[in-house]
């Protein structure tokens, strides 16, 4: 019976709702003006004011349409960057974690090292030691971000280590490959999604402040980050350039954090935020 | 507790390793020359060779890394190629401006967070305790730059309360302070409003207040007291990174402060800046991580003895 209880939390409930309008947005976004239509006649025109529902900015871009567009490249690097360090996170996390020994310490060194940079200056790092690009900050994304989803895999996979089933496995004489993806694996579901979802909503922000530094989504494409920076140079004379984009983060941000928390009530996983180093 | 430290601080090392073997790989496979960017735009082929033969980038890649080491085992982070300092030098006139910044940003957060949760779990479930629950949400979703520039033209040029940026006195220090601690106001908010929910039906508590006292010494004396941990857990990881240089906060209100200094290295392809202050603020990062651990320890009585007992 818990299992529908969560459903009716009103915070779970909004959060489902901001990604699926999230999705809407950007399904729908060819029905909007094109991202990069300008109309210089119409520069700088406030929220609601003749053309434009969200006004317009110093090119006479329909903020609207840039916002809707913008959903895509917040989705998909969201989505991409976050897969990126799953897959490498579980991975390293399962080898770390089934192995133990020698592997799983040099694996678990690895992490600490990773996690010795401070977050967004190492993704600032490698983001400027490459083309700046979409590309290239969802791949730095996923390279910074994978050392708490291996340290999460690899708490899981010990665990379940220790399960009956796996030593029954084990005495059958399993092939490893076969113990961890049919046996490992499919137990650690349930925190790896609520981490996924929870890893999106971090990958939103952090391609914005990329773009915002000018170091990921370049201008003109419209990525909310870039349309803030843009928006920086007219604060005085046209706020809403920068205020929309602003909020549109932070409603993903916010929907997918809310999601990724209804799923950790809805699943029952327990908070991995324990003290460190134990 | 003298244990504890040493073994906290045994256990840095490796890392610390590891960040100076990082930064020096991120920079050598970096696409750009150094050389090429060092010279500017007249040069020939003999000059690039002796500066390449200078700075020992003809050397085999484990002599460099070598090399490397040795540089910095004597504090030398090498010349930036902008302003022709050493980079130690110019690091550590700006570390001081971040500092200043990331305790008033962490002080703000503290009190006005703490109180905050405090407020909203004795108000629970009427429109103040929504309003905070909203309002907590919205720091830790809304991005800091955002935040920072709402503070700008709502602060500093609408009400033309404080000057919206540059450095000079404590005027400057408010907005950007509260721009940086707001996501940290926010999660202290939930955490203590979380906390206060779960303790206040505790025996504990129970007992506290059958004892007869005011119920702000049960609260900041009893409660309190087993919120440490989690409080540390939320400042601790914050403080990391706000000393460690908030590049975002930092650049949005011209703050002085190394982050704004990493960023303008990473912007100029000024390497050897990048590479300083990169390990710079890592090892400032790591060492905050070391003490929040040791903290942990000498808050904590359980931890002391499973760290003092361990191998």
């Amino acid at each position: 019976m818990r299992n529908k209880r969560w459903i009716r939390e009103p915070f779970v409930i909004t959060g489902v709702f901001m990604v699926i309008g999230l999705c809407l947005a950007a399904a729908l976004a060819p029905l909007f003006a094109s991202p990069t239509a300008q109309n210089l006649s119409a520069r700088l025109s406030d929220p609601g004011a003749g053309l434009f529902l969200l006004g317009s900015d110093h090119f006479g871009r329909d903020l609207l349409a840039r916002i809707v567009w913008g959903a895509r490249i917040s989705l998909r690097v969201g989505i991409i960057a976050s897969s990126i360090s799953l897959v490498i996170g579980v991975l390293l996390g399962t080898i770390a974690g089934y192995f133990g020994g020698k592997i799983d310490s040099l694996i678990m060194r690895l992490t600490d090292v990773m996690m010795g940079f401070p977050p967004l200056l190492f993704l600032i790092a490698i983001a400027a030691a490459f083309e700046p690009g979409i590309n290239t900050a969802m791949l730095a994304i996923g390279l910074v971000s994978w050392p708490s989803m291996a340290r999460l895999t690899r708490g899981q996979v010990m665990t379940i280590m220790s399960r009956e089933y796996v030593l029954a496995g084990t005495a059958m004489g399993y092939s490893h490959i076969r113990l961890m993806a049919n046996h490992v694996l499919p137990n650690c579901i349930a925190p790896l999604l609520v981490a996924f979802s929870l890893g999106i909503s971090g990958a939103i922000m952090a391609e914005a402040s990329l773009s915002f530094l000018g170091l990921g989504v370049q201008p003109p494409d419209a990525s909310w980050g870039v349309m803030i920076n843009e928006g920086k140079d007219f604060l005085r004379v046209a706020p809403w350039i920068s205020i929309f984009p602003g909020i549109a983060i932070a409603l993903a941000v916010l929907g997918f954090n809310l999601l990724g928390e209804g799923l950790r009530d809805a699943l029952d996983v327990r908070s991995e935020l324990k003290i460190k180093n134990q | 507790m003298l244990l504890i430290i040493i073994k906290r601080l045994f256990h840095g090392i490796p890392v610390i390793l590891g960040v100076i073997t990082i930064s020096f790989i991120l920079m050598y496979v970096a696409p750009g020359d150094p050389v090429l960017a060092l010279v500017g735009d007249y040069y020939d082929d003999a000059t690039l060779d002796n500066l390449r033969h200078q700075l020992g980038l003809d050397r085999p890649l484990p002599v460099q890394y070598g090399i490397y080491l040795q540089r910095i085992a004597t504090g030398d982070l090498g010349t930036s190629f902008v302003t022709g300092r050493p980079v130690w030098d110019d690091l550590a006139e700006k570390f001081p401006y971040t500092l200043q910044l990331a305790l008033a940003a962490m002080l703000i957060a503290i009190i006005t967070g703490v109180l905050l949760g405090v407020f909203s779990a004795l108000k629970k479930n009427t429109v103040w305790d929504k309003l905070s629950i909203v309002l907590s949400l919205a720091g830790v979703s809304a991005p800091v730059f955002w935040v920072a520039l709402l503070l700008i033209l709502w602060v500093g040029v609408y009400l033309q309360w404080l000057p919206p940026t540059g450095y000079g006195g404590l005027k400057f220090l408010v907005l950007p302070a509260i721009a940086l601690g707001a996501r940290s106001m926010a999660m202290l908010t939930r955490l203590t409003r979380a906390f206060m929910l779960d303790t206040m039906n505790e025996d504990y508590i129970t007992t506290a207040r059958a004892k007869g006292l005011s119920e702000r010494m049960v609260i900041f004396k009893h409660a309190f007291r087993n919120m440490a941990i989690p409080l540390i857990t939320i400042i601790g990881l914050d403080f990391g990174s706000y000393v460690s240089g908030a590049v975002l906060t930092e650049s949005v209100f011209g703050w002085p402060g190394v982050g704004r200094f990493a960023l303008n290295a990473i912007m100029k392809r000024d390497f050897p800046a990048i590479q300083g202050s990169v390990l710079f603020m890592a090892v400032v990062f790591v060492m905050i991580n070391i003490l929040v651990d040791i903290l942990y320890a000498w808050v904590d009585p359980r931890i002391r003895e499973r760290i003092t007992n361990a191998k």
